[in-house]
């Protein structure tokens, strides 16, 4: 009996041929034949960046958000990114008046912070985006072909059945069908940033991390949370949660005093960068950009 | 206390008012609730939940999640996928604490505003937006009301099944021990594989134990064994060729899967030995393991005799 099923094991991670095995396994009939042209990636030789700007007055004892020191937390990110220090031309650069916007943030576990989705919104409407182009874009019942432009705004957490459940996972519920991208299935998520009417529309990803959450959950546990007191951003999004993963699973070492791995491997950042094309999800392949208070960076 | 229907709270404690009548949930509802946690629940033979919410001036809540499961061993399940926080009695009882050497015997554990209990076929969750020693006081009085009267359980019968033994070079870690059914929480704990290859599911039981070297150097690593317990003999067999399969697919055809009431071997792999033993409907994995003998040691600290046959 010499059967060889398709099946990723632990065994799959440690010797390195996880992507190999994802490939052969998930990847569908209509994105094998078209991977070449995908597109979004950027080339091998380019890296990825991610900003990680930390501030320890963005929150108060009582962890409340100090909005202006958040603003210019936003404000140092947008800058980084387009290279324009007056706030209206760095938001101008990735955005139009005439773009509908989508506003992407996370609503369970480690919801984003109402500060953040109101400075990015008074920042669209002072470039003069119409209020009625500034929409709440999470859920299943999102009209998506209306808009135009995606920011993702997710919080840093893990999660319980898929590693980490951050920007990728961050648009599970366009695929209207949530269960269909968890366990085993979570390989996929990356596919949902493919939906036509998602492809190509997200021009800004802002992480909350004030307060991550490195344990897996399901449900908040507050001894999990800790006031990290950042934000990343940029437009890669598996650099991101390569990122993100870096902080949570060295929080989780720090807390136990050992070696305490996210379980299960967060295996959608892997397949989002080899299979789906959407980024870099290799460390020497990121430029970490930090900016800000450098306490406990775990970077 | 046996059932979640029975339970009364107190429209007001210290300043705290509940918000309405509970919050009832069930298995067709529980998704809507807390979306995919609700696996977790299903996971351990969920029937239904209520949920209460108190509001304190200014802008405080609480939150108070009372779950009814099947049985016992599932609350106890639950509250083992996590020992860590400060253990508190909620029995009207004093403590009566028996030295387990497999797992703790807390049955209330309580962090920074979060209580998790259990109480008989009841695990609960009670959860402060905000900590303080008058809200600690309030959610311990909560658990009180709600545990208070219930009778002490032992754990699940599986543990029987290891017997520490006091001259092996091996030690279990007490506070690593968790019992569960399915493959997405044993994942959760220690990942094999995406996919259910030990065909775990509501008839099985599972433990997980992590062993320490008596003369640990820090750092070094920990074996890992899981224990399965089947519903019948064939299904453990069925098991460990699955497993064979997709985990060891270059030693299916080396190792004798044919029915038989003992089974057991070990071999290397990428991150130490790995051992195998099958006895009747039990099924048994040691993970990392520095050697040989570690595989040895740890399976020696398993008597599956001390169970009744199902």
């Amino acid at each position: 009996m010499k059967i060889k099923k398709e099946v990723i094991t632990r065994r799959d991670f440690l010797r390195g041929t996880a992507a190999t095995a994802l490939g052969l396994t998930v990847l569908p009939d209509w994105l094998k034949a078209g991977t070449g042209k995908m597109g979004i990636k950027s080339a091998a030789d380019q890296k990825s960046l991610v900003l990680v700007v930390r501030n320890e007055h963005v929150l108060d004892s009582s962890q409340k958000v100090d909005k202006k020191v958040m603003e210019a937390m936003v404000g140092e990110v947008m800058t980084a990114l387009t290279g324009e220090k007056e706030m209206k031309k760095a938001w101008l650069k990735l955005f139009s008046p005439k773009d509908v916007v989508g506003l992407v943030p996370t609503s369970v576990m480690n919801p984003t912070h109402n500060e953040l989705l109101e400075i990015v919104q008074e920042s669209l409407l002072a470039i003069g985006l119409p209020e009625a182009n500034i929409r709440l874009a999470q859920g299943r019942s999102v009209d998506l072909g209306s808009i135009t432009a995606l920011i993702s705004l997710p919080g840093l957490k893990a999660h319980w059945l898929t590693g980490i459940g951050t920007v990728i996972k961050n648009y599970i519920l366009y695929s209207g069908a949530p269960r269909n991208y968890h366990y085993e299935d979570s390989t996929k998520l990356g596919e949902i940033w493919h939906l036509p009417s998602v492809k190509g529309k997200t021009r800004l990803i802002i992480v909350d991390a004030l307060l991550p959450v490195c344990d897996r959950g399901p449900q908040f546990d507050p001894r999990y949370r800790w006031p990290y007191k950042g934000l990343l951003a940029g437009t890669d999004p598996v650099a991101l949660d390569a990122v993100g993963l870096k902080i949570i699973q060295t929080k989780r070492d720090e807390l136990r005093g050992e070696p305490w791995p996210i379980s299960p491997p967060p295996i959608s950042i892997e397949a989002a960068d080899k299979i789906y094309k959407l980024g870099h999800s290799q460390l020497e392949n990121i430029e970490i950009r930090t900016m800000g208070w450098a306490q406990e960076l775990l970077l | 206390m046996h059932s979640n229907q029975e339970i009364n709270l107190p429209e007001t404690i210290d300043g705290w008012k509940v918000e309405g009548p509970p919050q009832r949930i069930d298995h067709t509802t529980i998704f809507d609730y807390m979306d995919g946690g609700g696996e977790l629940y299903l996971a351990y033979k969920f029937k239904s939940l209520l949920v209460y919410r108190y509001n304190r001036e200014p802008e405080e809540e609480m939150l108070v999640e009372i779950y009814q499961m099947e049985t016992p061993d599932e609350t106890f399940g639950l509250l083992s996928l996590d020992w860590t926080g400060e253990p508190v009695n909620l029995s009207s009882a004093p403590a009566v604490r028996s030295e387990n050497p497999v797992c703790p015997d807390y049955t209330a554990l309580y962090g920074e505003g979060l209580l998790r209990a259990r109480a008989d076929s009841l695990y609960l969750r009670i959860l402060a937006s905000r900590e303080t020693p008058d809200v600690r006081e309030t959610i311990l009085k909560l658990g009180k009301i709600l545990a208070g009267k219930s009778p002490a359980q032992p754990p699940p019968a599986i543990l029987d099944v290891v017997v520490p033994s006091t001259d092996s070079a091996w030690k279990i870690r007490p506070d690593r021990t968790a019992y569960f059914h399915s493959h997405l929480v044993l994942n959760s704990l220690y990942y094999l594989s995406h996919e259910n290859i030990l065909n775990l599911n509501h008839s099985t039981e599972g433990l997980f134990i992590c062993f320490e070297k008596k003369e640990r150097q820090p750092g070094s690593q920990l074996a890992k064994l899981i224990v399965i317990h089947y519903p019948e003999a064939p299904a453990a067999l069925a098991a460990l060729t699955s497993f064979f399969q997709s985990y060891l697919p270059e030693k299916t055809d080396q190792v004798d899967l044919s029915p038989g009431l003992l089974k057991t071997g070990s071999t290397r792999v990428e991150d130490g030995w790995l051992g195998w033993t099958l006895f009747g409907n039990y099924l048994a994995f040691a993970f990392e393991c520095p050697d040989q003998k570690a595989v040895t040691d740890i399976f020696s600290q398993l008597n599956f005799k001390t169970i009744k046959s199902t």
